[in-house]
């Protein structure tokens, strides 16, 4: 853990982790001495144990006293948390390390440091435990009833809680499962649902059956060697028998390629495969689930005759679609719940955690599949209920949520770290080594074999690269663990010998292939584009492209389902959205987004248009110094002196900057340094092309649908509110910034030519300017431009500003030039439209205009909500700029 | 939105849109049904409104020079079917034997280089490159370095040596991309 020691934070993390860490081993410890030196050291059982009452011995007043038996276990438990946490923090401080390396590597290594640190301190592990009470299924963190005495004085003093099926399902699987719900909820998913669905039932169905029926047959030809002779095993006669293969090829099965999820955020693919993968990952879990309970079912009957195979089978739907119909019904009726809590909203949260929970446990009350469930659950809250609730309360259920589900992890690996380090094992190496080896084909197969079958069905091909990486990535976790340590010994004889073999395939796959995969990716990647020099130009094109593509994509609506879909948001709309969610409660957003998103456009593509055409983006501010220094900081501007920079032009995009930044400080009249393109050596060449590469892939908006983010890093940028929010302040930045340029150089000519005070004459004379081109009784400058469409840009501009800003007028007047010379010259590009432009242009252009002052004048200051004033404090005021007349008639609906 | 009687085409305006544009009558058909979709107002045409109330639209950092591109190919304000498919007609993949001047090779990078073109003269800028850079970097990247990465850029492309990327050298500079699969879609029939 020393290398980790960066910077200062980190350091305390560690030393705090180490302490936490060595209190937990000193307790352990000191609670063996104490046994040894008092027999009847005080024991306050805790009060849920039953048999605990008669231990009382003890009655006075404690000045000090050490009450490990009774706290250790939840100390220990907390510590561990915590300590994870702060390894998480460590771990992700070093980018060389949690970019190669799953974060699943930390947490069995922790796992194992705190197990073993237990196993040294004589601590009985969960696994004795729960072959003991394997009954009980006791769930509770309690301290063992066994009575001190009775054992000898020293036996089994403090034992962590068992992992039973019951801790496990019940507390420790739901909140992993919801938070990857919530997750989930994006148009991604549901796009490419068919695919995911193939992947995840289909795909789990293929491993379970080829690596069971394979590994049998393995074990009869006798290449595995003979079973027999471990003595793990309760009979010495025990041979393999299929449905023992089935089910540990049931649990081996439970793929977890959440970890490869950062990998391809690193190679930057696209949404959908990413959906592919992240989506397989979670329903695959629910897929192993039921199987592994199918198969555990008939390890439990003495005999399975013929019919009861039809059964399972049938079983398998009603298994899984009874718990997405519980589930679906959760997910409504708390959308119906959150609608009435506008008043109450402590309880909002409550109301979508708990609905959530209550659904998972009514499914497993009918043994249907608690996970599907709460998935279902999940997603339709997500869609309905999550946007009732008010935003605070949003992001309390994301982040309890988040929480939770990165304890449950963390709780899962400690009692991995404990399994593993123990003395029980049953180590065989042929069956182990068939294991690994069938598992890595079977992952392939499967993913090359149902690849070929979506390649051929789907608009979105999966290239090879990206299906190595899938099958490669095929790595096993928690869920595997979990439900290998719940098999029954008496029932699944080989149990020891499954689990031995399971925490194997996990270690090999999370650490060698976890550990590799990034490697062979980047050399995967090289030999791909070994073929020649990358230009960076190609690179930038490239990006562009692709952005552009999913833009256009997303305008075509290219996608599969397209009419079951259409059908299902029209009906949405139309009926479910009326009656499960607040009439206001999307127009939050939704008017965020209508309001301003033309006024943004505009400021968009003309702001940073007027800054270019004027060459200075990057220049100084000029003659800026002759702007009052009160006035600019109230427009939001660095103070004078200081330079432009990216940053301020783009805000959401933070820039990295190194030492003190000179920006080439040049006048606005010079032109950018020309001379500066000197050759630069080949190492500095890829260098800066890999920064861009990496640059370009890690932009918001590519990481907004990038939603596995169990750590909650960036988490802005999954949030489309926050997305709109900087989008809107770089708007207004830029506009700013422009007009701020064309005030500056205005004075400037004007204070050398008229030789008068600026500050007293300046806002006055503009102000004067900008009445009259907005009333329209002035004469536009330029002859060229109709005045219809100046006017038109003019009200979408007008709205950017939040006061009489000086300088703006030569704003609109460069980009309404602008804009009817790109028009002039795509219509001089065809002949025949040049007769129908002036009709056009006329025609629609200044009915548009009448209709918007006639409503203008109506209607001053519509009624602002209390969020959306927050949002658009400087914009309110304003006529309601991009409401277009007629044509907002039906427009409550969804964004 | 769910208008039935506006998800009707006629036969005549289907064959008029394929000819111009080279979809099939089923693509046509779906992506009507798509500009319905996205024409809140009813009205028959789209407006920039209508297509910037896409959220991924909207945050895409090109997300308005894609707007913008819909509407220079037509005037005014808001654009129809017609025009819409035409721009659409783009990213049509290029089949063999039949080709459409739309979606040749040049017409694609012609779509390309008007994202990057902001002052549209036909030539790309050290600027216009900066500014276009800017919108699509994330957060590791210093600002001198993204300067130099332009100006290098440039100089990679620029044959004539006027330090701006004409179409042709923007052309001659993508020549080994497969452009005319990266910028196809496979429209659903």
């Amino acid at each position: 853990m020393s290398s980790f020691r960066r910077a200062g934070g980190m350091l305390l993390a560690t030393g705090v982790g180490l302490l936490l860490l060595a209190t937990t081993a000193l307790g352990a410890v000191a609670f063996d001495f104490d046994l040894l030196e008092n027999a009847t050291f005080a024991k306050e059982r805790d009060h849920l144990s039953s048999t605990a009452g008669e231990q009382h011995t003890h009655s006075g007043i404690h000045v000090a006293s050490w009450r490990w038996d009774e706290i250790g276990v939840f100390f220990t438990f907390t510590a561990f948390v915590l300590v994870t946490g702060l390894a998480k923090v460590a771990f992700h401080h070093v980018h060389f390390l949690s970019s190669r390396i799953p974060e699943s590597c930390l947490m069995i290594i922790m796992g194992v440091a705190v197990g073993g640190v237990l196993y040294a301190a004589g601590v009985q592990g969960p696994e004795a435990a729960a072959i003991a009470t394997d009954k009980i299924l006791d769930d509770h963190p309690k301290v063992n009833p066994t009575p001190v005495h009775e054992s000898g004085g020293h036996g089994q003093p403090f034992i962590m809680p068992m992992f039973t099926p019951r801790l496990f399902f019940l507390v420790l699987l739901p909140p992993v499962i919801l938070e990857s719900a919530y997750s989930l909820y994006d148009r991604a998913f549901a796009d490419n649902l068919s695919t995911i669905l193939l992947y995840a039932v289909v795909g789990t169905l293929f491993n379970t059956f080829a690596i069971g029926a394979l590994l049998f047959g393995i074990y009869k030809l006798g290449i595995m060697g003979s079973l027999w002779q471990f003595g793990g095993f309760a009979s010495s006669s025990y041979s393999l028998t299929l449905l023992d293969s089935l089910v540990f090829s049931s649990l081996i099965s439970a793929v977890d390629p959440v970890a490869v999820l950062a990998i391809f955020q690193e190679v930057g693919v696209n949404k959908d495969l990413y959906f592919l993968v992240f989506g397989e990952s979670l329903l695959n879990d629910a897929v192993t689930v039921v199987l592994y309970t199918t198969m555990v079912a008939f390890t439990e009957m003495p005999t399975i005759r013929g019919e009861q195979y039809a059964l399972a089978v049938l079983s398998f739907f009603t298994v899984s679609c009874g718990g997405l119909v519980v589930g679906v019904i959760g997910g409504l009726f708390t959308a119906l719940i959150t609608k009435t809590t506008q008043d109450v909203r402590v309880v909002e949260p409550l109301a979508v955690l708990g609905m959530a929970y209550l659904s998972y446990l009514s499914a497993e009350l009918f043994h249907f599949s608690g996970i599907i469930s709460i998935i279902g659950c999940g997603l339709v809250q997500a869609h309905y209920a999550l946007k009732n609730i008010s935003h605070k309360s949003y992001t309390t259920v994301k982040y309890f949520t988040k929480m939770l589900s990165s304890t449950s992890d963390a709780i899962i690996f400690l009692f991995l770290g404990m399994v593993l380090v123990s003395d029980k094992h049953v180590w065989h190496t042929g069956f182990v080594l068939w294991t690994l080896l069938l598992c890595l084909i079977c992952r392939f197969v499967g993913v090359f074999l149902l690849t070929a079958l979506n390649n051929l069905m789907s608009v979105r091909q999966i290239e090879m690269q990206e299906q190595f990486i899938m099958a490669y990535g095929g790595l096993r976790g928690a869920v595997g663990f979990s439900l290998v340590v719940m098999l029954d010994g008496s029932l699944v004889p080989p149990r020891q010998l499954f689990i031995t073999a399971t925490l194997v395939v996990i270690l090999f796959t999370v650490f060698i292939q976890g550990g590799t995969i990034k490697t062979l990716v980047d050399l995967l990647h090289i030999e791909r584009s070994q073929s020649g020099h990358k230009l960076l130009h190609e690179d930038v094109s490239d990006h562009v492209i692709s952005m552009l593509m999913a833009g256009i994509e997303e305008i075509a609506g290219a996608r599969g389902d397209y009419y079951v879909r259409r059908k299902l948001e029209y009906l949405d709309d139309k009926y479910l959205k009326r009656i499960f969610m607040n009439p206001d409660a999307e127009n939050d957003l939704t008017r965020l987004f209508e309001k301003l998103t033309l006024t943004e456009h505009f400021a968009h593509l003309y702001g940073p248009v007027t800054l270019v055409e004027d060459q200075n983006l990057f220049g100084g501010y000029g003659s800026r110094e002759s702007l009052d220094p009160a006035k600019a900081a109230l427009m939001g501007l660095p103070p004078p002196g200081a330079f432009l920079r990216v940053t301020d032009l783009f805000p959401g995009v933070e820039l990295r900057r190194r030492g003190t930044l000179v920006l080439s400080s040049a006048s606005p009249s010079m032109p950018p340094s020309r001379g500066r393109s000197r050759t630069l050596t080949e190492g500095e060449l890829t260098s800066s092309n890999l920064t861009l590469r990496k640059a370009l892939k890690n932009t918001p908006y590519q990481r907004f649908h990038y939603k596995h983010n169990r750590n909650l890093i960036d988490d802005d940028y999954q949030e489309l509110r926050d997305h709109l929010e900087r989008r809107l302040l770089t708007a207004r930045r830029i506009t700013h910034m422009a007009a701020l340029r064309h005030h500056s150089a205005q004075s400037a000519i004007q204070s050398s030519g008229a030789n008068s005070s600026l500050e007293g004459q300046d806002p006055e004379f503009f102000g004067q300017r900008r009445r009259q081109v907005v009333s329209g009784a002035t004469t536009v400058p330029e002859e060229c431009v109709p005045k219809q469409q100046y006017l038109t840009v003019n009200r979408e501009l007008e709205g950017v500003f939040p006061e009489d800003l000086p300088g703006m007028n030569a704003i609109f007047t460069r980009t309404n030039r602008r804009l009817s010379l790109a028009r002039q010259r795509s219509n001089d590009a065809s002949d025949a439209a040049n007769k129908s432009l002036s009709d056009e242009v006329a025609g629609p252009a200044s009915l548009h205009v009448l209709q918007r002052q006639s409503r203008i004048s109506e209607s001053p200051n519509p009624e602002v909500n209390e969020t959306e004033e927050r949002l658009l404090s400087p914009y309110h005021t304003l006529p309601n700029v991009p409401q277009r007349g007629s044509r907002r008639g039906s427009s409550e609906s969804e964004v | 939105m769910g208008n039935t009687s506006s998800l009707l085409l006629r036969e005549d305006e289907i064959a008029q849109i394929q000819e111009k544009t080279g979809f099939t009558p089923n693509q046509i058909e779906r992506l009507y049904s798509r500009f319905t979709s996205l024409d809140r107002g009813n009205c028959g045409t789209l407006s920039r409104e209508d297509l910037l109330r896409i959220p991924e639209l909207a945050i895409n950092p090109l997300g308005d020079r894609i707007v913008h591109a819909f509407f220079q190919e037509g005037t005014g304000d808001s654009i129809n079917f017609l025009q819409f498919m035409q721009v659409l007609a783009h990213f049509r993949p290029i089949k063999k034997n039949k080709d459409l001047k739309l979606n040749s090779r040049e017409q694609k990078l012609k779509f390309a280089f008007k994202m990057y073109d902001l002052d549209s003269d036909g030539k790309i800028s050290r600027d216009e490159l900066l500014a276009i850079l800017q919108m699509m970097v994330g957060s590791n990247i210093s600002e001198e370095q993204l300067t130099s990465i332009a100006e290098r850029t440039i100089f990679e492309a620029d044959q004539d040596g006027d330090q701006m990327i004409s179409f042709a050298e923007f052309c001659n500079a993508l020549e080994r991309t497969d452009v005319e699969q990266k910028m196809s879609i496979r429209f659903l029939n």
